[in-house]
């Protein structure tokens, strides 16, 4: 008669267990995004793709048709200049440009560039939004974005946005909070 | 002696597995498109999967390192975290291989997504050792008591290596 080894019947009690508990992950987890702010669709969307149709939804919007002249401006995008720390950090001393702080939002409440206000990559359309009548307000200010540091990409993502959305004097400070933060430099944080 | 010394390191790799665990399904838990998108760097998942893929992960971390640290269900626990620690070596060896400058996506978006490839490695070898350990320890323990409830020869040779 075949005997069947102890070992394997036990590897193989785990293998269902581990079965189970994955499946009991998935249903959770497609569960929980229910019930988020923004939930995550089924089928991923890069990054450039997700800022793509955000700048399509803020040029689509009614109130941006309200603002003809933009139009122009966007056809002509010009490519956001990267910044050095010293020329970010008087702009942000002298207060002549404003501040955009790309990382999440999580991260900007934890620690910012004074003054500098949140504009998460991953939420273009929203913080935009937010921030419409102060952006087209006055198309000519100085915007200087940032994030977490030399390799993160949201700054220039967020900036490159900006630019094709008529923005002229849009500023990339690769740096970022890294290079910020080891300077010593002034933090703010938000309650 | 060697028993209960045995069983302090079995304690005390549950409880550091358990951590590890928690701590990176926490993390991730929180922003998903941002693990999405950690998972899409690895350029090893067709699109499809990546979304069902950065929606479980985490709450599947978070259970196994539940029942590690509560203790239930601790072989199934300790085989789920080997697997998934095997997978995650995998996917680092591969991205290594190819050269790829990214993040490892270990926790998420938090404070520690931006270690160094082969750091994380080095970490998932080590915890993949401990776990194998762990997990064997645990089959041979099983094993222990079931052979002792059916003949008491059986169970001499392995009660020896368990002890050993």
């Amino acid at each position: 008669m075949m005997k069947s080894s102890p070992f394997l019947s036990q590897v193989t009690a785990d293998v269902g267990g581990f079965g189970l508990l994955l499946t009991g992950a998935l249903c959770m987890g497609l569960l929980v995004n229910q019930f988020r702010d923004h939930q995550l669709p089924l089928v991923y969307a890069s990054k450039a793709a997700r800022m793509e149709d955000a700048g399509k939804q803020i040029q689509n919007s009614p109130e941006r048709a309200s603002a003809p002249d933009e139009r122009d401006a966007s056809a002509e995008a010009a490519t956001p200049q990267h910044i050095s720390l010293d020329d970010f950090r008087r702009y942000v001393e002298k207060k002549e440009g404003l501040a955009l702080d790309a990382r999440p939002e999580i991260f900007h409440r934890l620690g910012h560039v004074p003054g500098a206000l949140s504009f998460p990559r991953e939420d273009f359309g929203g913080a935009y939004a937010k921030m419409r009548s102060r952006l087209e307000g006055d198309r000519k200010q100085l915007l200087l974005v940032y994030c977490s540091g030399a390799s993160c990409e949201d700054s220039q993502m967020v900036a490159d946005g900006l630019a094709k959305l008529g923005y002229r004097r849009v500023y990339v400070f690769k740096g970022g909070w890294d290079a910020w933060e080891e300077a010593h430099l002034p933090e703010e944080r938000t309650q | 002696m060697k028993g209960r010394l045995l069983n302090a390191v079995l304690l005390l790799i549950r409880l550091i597995v358990a951590g590890v665990f928690l701590y990176a399904g926490w993390q991730k838990v929180w922003v998903p498109q941002e693990f999405a998108d950690s998972i899409a760097a690895y350029q090893l998942l067709p699109v499809q999967l990546i979304n069902p893929v950065a929606l479980t992960l985490p709450p599947f971390e978070l259970v196994v390192g539940f029942l590690l640290l509560a203790g239930w269900q601790q072989r199934v626990a300790a085989f789920s975290a080997l697997i998934l620690t095997g997978v995650f070596l995998v996917a680092l060896a591969s991205a290594l291989s190819r050269g790829l400058k990214i993040d490892c996506g270990c926790f998420g978006a938090g404070l520690s997504a931006k270690d160094d490839l082969w750091l994380a490695l080095a970490r998932d070898l080590v915890l993949g050792a401990a776990l194998v350990f762990f997990y064997f320890c645990k089959i041979g323990q099983a094993g222990k008591g079931k052979g002792m409830s059916v003949t008491h020869e059986a169970v001499q040779p392995e009660s020896g290596e368990a002890e050993a």
